[in-house]
């Protein structure tokens, strides 16, 4: 088993109308801009008596380096929802669905080793463990901080797809880890 | 578990009026990376109700000051009944928020963040008694600077609300 470290994710709750197209391709386009392998876990849309169930699951994963692999899951559960046609400004109908309530949770990991190399033995593993926590610990901390912002830009990316209020994160030009 | 010090409780700040909402998160993201915190949000949840929109939005950002000690700032922000609104200012259109706004600042000093000094009871005992008589004034000194971030945060929301009012009047 590879060292999995799992990071804090975040959480967005919104009860509204949005552009799902628009989100699930936000979604899409930032994953394969960022060079992660996109794969679908769960997509499960249910009829309900007050509007449909909307159950998403997604993740990315990027091979770093043969030693540090990213993983990034996402998970999105719709409740009450229903699709509804606007007109916007412009006099365009645009397709809407109209969320009763939905939750969108964002999880970054990163796995040391995940190619095996230091598992054949006891005693590789015991060294593995010594060597992330005191000889290369700032670096094991430079690629968490790696993902865990990438993981906040992804949540922004969904902000401005889903045009809340708060679509601006000051540390999304952070492309380098700033390193102590 | 780390030992967490209480040093700022539901400092609150309060506004109802016109302001611009996107732009007052944007200064508290601003304030946070410049003063070199990192980012940690809470959650974030927004809901469109009859009267307006409903915005609770709670960051907890921390900032590493030594190996030993971390500041801990709470942020959460309340927005209610938030409509929008178009202002004409200086023959400028421009588009606003209307609503009330309410600021909660929690603060804490996060000490022996890496809990080293908690794995046996002789340590622990170590540690308190290090905090209490000999790194005294370092802890201090922690306070101080922490109290010193909270305020100057509390001040540039509370002079960014005050200016809103103002444009608000003219």
């Amino acid at each position: 088993m590879a060292e999995t470290v799992e990071l804090d994710g975040s959480v967005i709750k919104f009860e509204g109308v949005f552009d799902w197209n628009e989100t699930y391709l936000a979604i899409v386009s930032w994953f394969r801009s960022r060079r992660f392998d996109y794969f679908e876990t769960k997509n499960v849309k249910k009829s309900t008596t007050y509007g449909f169930e909307l159950e998403y699951g997604a993740k990315g994963v990027r091979e770093e380096t043969d030693y540090i692999r990213y993983t990034i899951k996402l998970a999105l559960h719709g409740y009450h929802m229903d699709n509804v046609e606007i007109i916007d400004k412009s006099g365009e109908k645009k397709q809407l669905v109209k969320a009763g309530y939905i939750e969108i949770k964002i999880n970054p990991t990163i796995d040391l080793d995940w190619k095996h190399k230091w598992e054949g033995t006891e005693f590789k593993k015991k060294a593995r463990t010594f060597v992330h926590e005191h000889m290369i610990k700032r670096k094991v901390d430079e690629w968490k901080d790696k993902i865990y912002y990438e993981a906040y830009q992804l949540q922004t990316k969904i902000k401005e797809a889903m045009n809340l209020e708060h679509k601006y994160s000051a540390y999304d030009a952070r492309k380098k880890v700033i390193g102590k | 578990m780390p030992e967490r010090k209480l040093l700022v409780s539901d400092l609150t700040l309060e506004y109802e009026g016109l302001f611009d909402c996107a732009d007052l998160f944007r200064l508290i993201d601003d304030w946070f990376k410049q003063n070199g915190y990192d980012k940690n949000e809470i959650k974030h949840i927004e809901k469109v109700r009859e009267k307006g929109k409903f915005i609770d939005y709670e960051i907890a950002p921390f900032k590493k000051v030594s190996d030993y000690a971390q500041y801990d700032i709470d942020v959460r922000v309340l927005v209610n009944n938030m409509t929008n609104a178009d202002v004409t200012k200086n023959k400028q259109k421009l588009q606003l928020n209307k609503g009330k706004v309410t600021i909660i600042f929690n603060a804490l000093l996060v000490t022996d963040v890496s809990e080293r000094w908690e794995s046996k009871p002789f340590f622990f005992f170590l540690r308190v008694l290090f905090d209490k008589f000999i790194h005294k004034r370092y802890i201090e000194q922690y306070d101080k600077g922490l109290m010193t971030d909270v305020q100057n945060l509390h001040t540039e929301l509370k002079g960014y609300l005050n200016l809103s009012r103002h444009t608000q009047g003219s």
